[in-house]
């Protein structure tokens, strides 16, 4: 195999047995660890599941492709490991590619594994045949199209060492029927050398470490790259030191816990108020394994104005994509981190500042009626949920909610779909989230938009008897957009009257889920308490008021500077 | 906007020119020419002329782009001190 081409390699096989390819899929994904897998079944992936059985590799059968590439990428969020889903060709495939993008964009180490129709018939618009190689290209890290049986165990051992390394991602591998029916001679597992892991610059950190030195009102900028690099240890062991007024994104959240001396919210649209005037104030930024996404700089060239940057990313293309940077430190995250040796800085008025602006924009849980109050319902679920509480979540006000008001100690706690934003999401990755980590107590908090768009996932939870909690929270809207809409098109409400929602609580019970409704605020301690208690899966249907909104609220198109208050 | 060239060496696999075009329409740039000279087994060259869409857009970011994805060796721009090695992440 050659260094510089790793994917040009000989096929070493030992002539002693056969195998069809399929079966080679199979072992190579024991020989890489895996012992779950979610999928669907079809035609042009039959052989898979052909070989499937007696396997050691656990399959989840999902009920729409879109959940089994959702559930594997919470399971990898939540384990560390790569997720993989699998799915036939032509709709299997392209109902996996919501899933896969919602990897991608988030670096979630995932494989996807796509049946294909047989090669003789590839390119002649064959039943079932979708171009998923090219169509995926956009919103994969790296893709493979396997054109010889004999070539499986070494494209999957590669896939894994790709989708892992680096800045993870997902990968897809799409393998043609005739290919998986192929009986080949057995290879031998393939092995593959560590992905090489490009180390920071040594005259990089000491300037960066210099910069900070000269600072009067730094602020570190947490990203999701942190977590994903198994950095976070090292990121708090250096802040502990540094005392540096810190800030992160919705993905980089719990990194450093939500109650810490140093920690001061979420920045961007949403955010805290605090936390986007310490940034805009900032005169140098410290950004770890973030992008400068535009939901959380806002308009990027009133972003930080007066700050100079310093940013500390494993993937060089995100070094001043968006924002220009004065000290780039490329290069394996974690060792640049570890190597971050800050002193105690000299920022007393500062940090005494971002504590003031924090006791005064804190948020508050007294709101007016006797509705329940989506903030505070959350704000005391996650205090008084166990230590090993996770939260993952759909798409729209709730997840806002759950970013500003939940308590996290860990930023494997928060599973959200950051870049994608992806509704749909929240369900297949509490599935995913509690097969990973089952003694972990998982909750999804969705909402009635969202729930909808993979509410089939509920007979997965009960077919597997998957301890799932969910906090549907139901505005009979699809709220955030309605919330837009007041504020920013003239109060013309288009589309988003969910009125003719069902009964949410007996569509669970309908799938044999544990479920009850809540309306009023003094039902909210007996909601949490039976939710919490309640071994097996279980649904809060949990009525809101539709006029309720994510405050604080950065507009369009504005500063951070310009936040709207209620 | 100024015409700037691309030269790409890359591994010539299934998809590979697919994908390196792609990622630099995506990125906001127009290909303008290409030239694919007859590649050897292990190494091919694609030479891009592109033009970015629109203004602010850094030819610097876009080679680290490609740089990063797998299978690419080296890219070059007209601009003599901007060649990176790849950087696969």
């Amino acid at each position: 195999m050659s260094a510089s081409n790793p994917d040009q390699f000989e096929n070493e096989r030992t002539a002693t047995s056969s195998q069809t390819g399929a079966q080679l899929v199979v072992k190579a994904l024991q020989d890489q660890g895996v012992d779950l897998v979610f999928g669907y079944p079809g035609g042009t992936i039959m052989p898979f599941y052909d070989a499937l059985p007696g396997s050691s590799l656990r399959h989840i059968l999902v009920r729409h492709e879109q959940a089994a590439a959702f559930a594997a990428d919470a399971y990898a969020r939540a384990t560390g490991k790569a997720g993989v889903c699998i799915a036939t060709s032509g709709p299997g495939a392209t109902n996996l590619l919501t899933g896969i993008a919602n990897a991608f964009l988030d670096s979630v180490p995932m494989i996807a594994i796509t049946g294909q129709v047989p090669t003789a018939v590839m390119g002649t618009d064959a039943f079932q045949e979708i171009d998923i190689f090219g169509m995926a290209m956009p919103v994969v890290k790296h893709s493979f199209l396997i054109r010889k049986a004999e070539d499986i165990p070494h494209i999957i051992a590669r896939a894994f060492q790709i989708a892992t390394s680096g800045r993870p991602g997902p990968v897809l591998i799409d393998l043609p029927k005739d290919i998986a029916q192929m009986q080949v001679p057995s290879p031998v597992k393939a092995i593959l050398p560590p992905a090489p892991t490009r180390q920071p610059a040594m005259a990089d950190i000491s300037d960066a470490i210099e910069l900070l030195k000269t600072a009067k009102q730094p602020v570190l900028y947490i990203g999701g790259g942190v977590a994903k690099s198994g950095a976070s240890k090292a990121l708090r062991s250096m802040n502990e030191i540094a005392g540096i007024p810190a800030v992160a994104t919705l993905t980089g959240l719990g990194v450093l816990p939500t109650g810490s001396e140093n920690f001061f919210g979420m920045l961007g649209m949403h955010g805290s108020k605090a936390a986007n005037i310490l940034v805009q104030k900032s005169d140098v930024l410290l950004v770890c394994g973030a992008r400068f996404d535009d939901r959380a700089t806002g308009k990027l060239d009133s972003f930080a104005a007066g700050a100079r940057v310093i940013h500390l990313d494993c993937d060089p293309a995100e070094i001043s994509k968006l924002r220009h940077v004065d000290v780039a430190v490329p290069g394996a995250l974690k060792a640049a981190i570890e190597q971050l040796k800050v002193p105690k800085l000299n920022i007393e008025p500062w940090r005494k500042q971002a504590k003031d602006l924090r006791r005064q924009f804190a948020f508050d849980y007294n709101a007016p009626g006797a509705g329940v109050f989506a903030p505070a319902f959350l704000e005391k679920l996650s205090r008084r949920a166990p230590n090993n509480f996770v939260a993952t979540c759909d798409v729209g006000q709730h997840q806002m909610w759950v970013a500003q008001h939940c308590n996290f100690n860990r930023p494997e706690a928060h599973l959200t779909s950051g870049g994608l934003g992806a509704m749909g999401y929240g369900i297949p990755a509490g599935i995913g989230a509690k097969l990973g980590n089952p003694k972990d107590c998982v909750v999804t908090i969705t909402g009635d938009g969202s729930i909808m768009m993979n509410i089939q996932e509920l007979a997965t939870i009960r077919r597997y008897g998957i301890g799932l909690k969910i906090v549907l929270f139901d505005n009979s809207a699809l709220g955030l957009v309605r919330q837009w809409q007041e504020l920013f098109y003239e109060q013309n409400f288009s589309e988003v009257d969910l009125y003719d929602n069902p009964d949410f609580a007996s569509v669970a019970r309908a799938f044999g889920i544990e479920a009850f409704t809540v309306s009023r605020r003094e039902q909210v301690d007996g909601a949490i308490e039976r939710l919490l208690k309640t071994d097996g899966p279980v649904l809060a249907h949990v009525r809101i008021d539709p006029r309720e909104n994510v405050w604080p609220l950065v507009p369009p198109g504005k500063s951070n500077a310009e936040m709207m208050e209620p | 906007m100024q015409t700037q060239v691309l030269t790409i060496e890359f591994f010539p696999e299934e998809g590979a020119i697919i994908r390196l075009l792609g990622l630099v329409e995506r990125r906001g740039y127009e290909v303008k020419t290409i030239n694919l000279p007859l590649a050897s087994k292990n190494k091919s060259s694609l030479d891009i002329a592109v033009i970015a869409r629109d203004a602010g857009r850094d030819i610097g970011v876009l080679q680290r782009q490609i740089s990063r994805l797998i299978g690419v060796q080296r890219v070059l721009t007209n601009i003599k001190t901007n060649e990176t090695e790849a950087q696969n992440v």
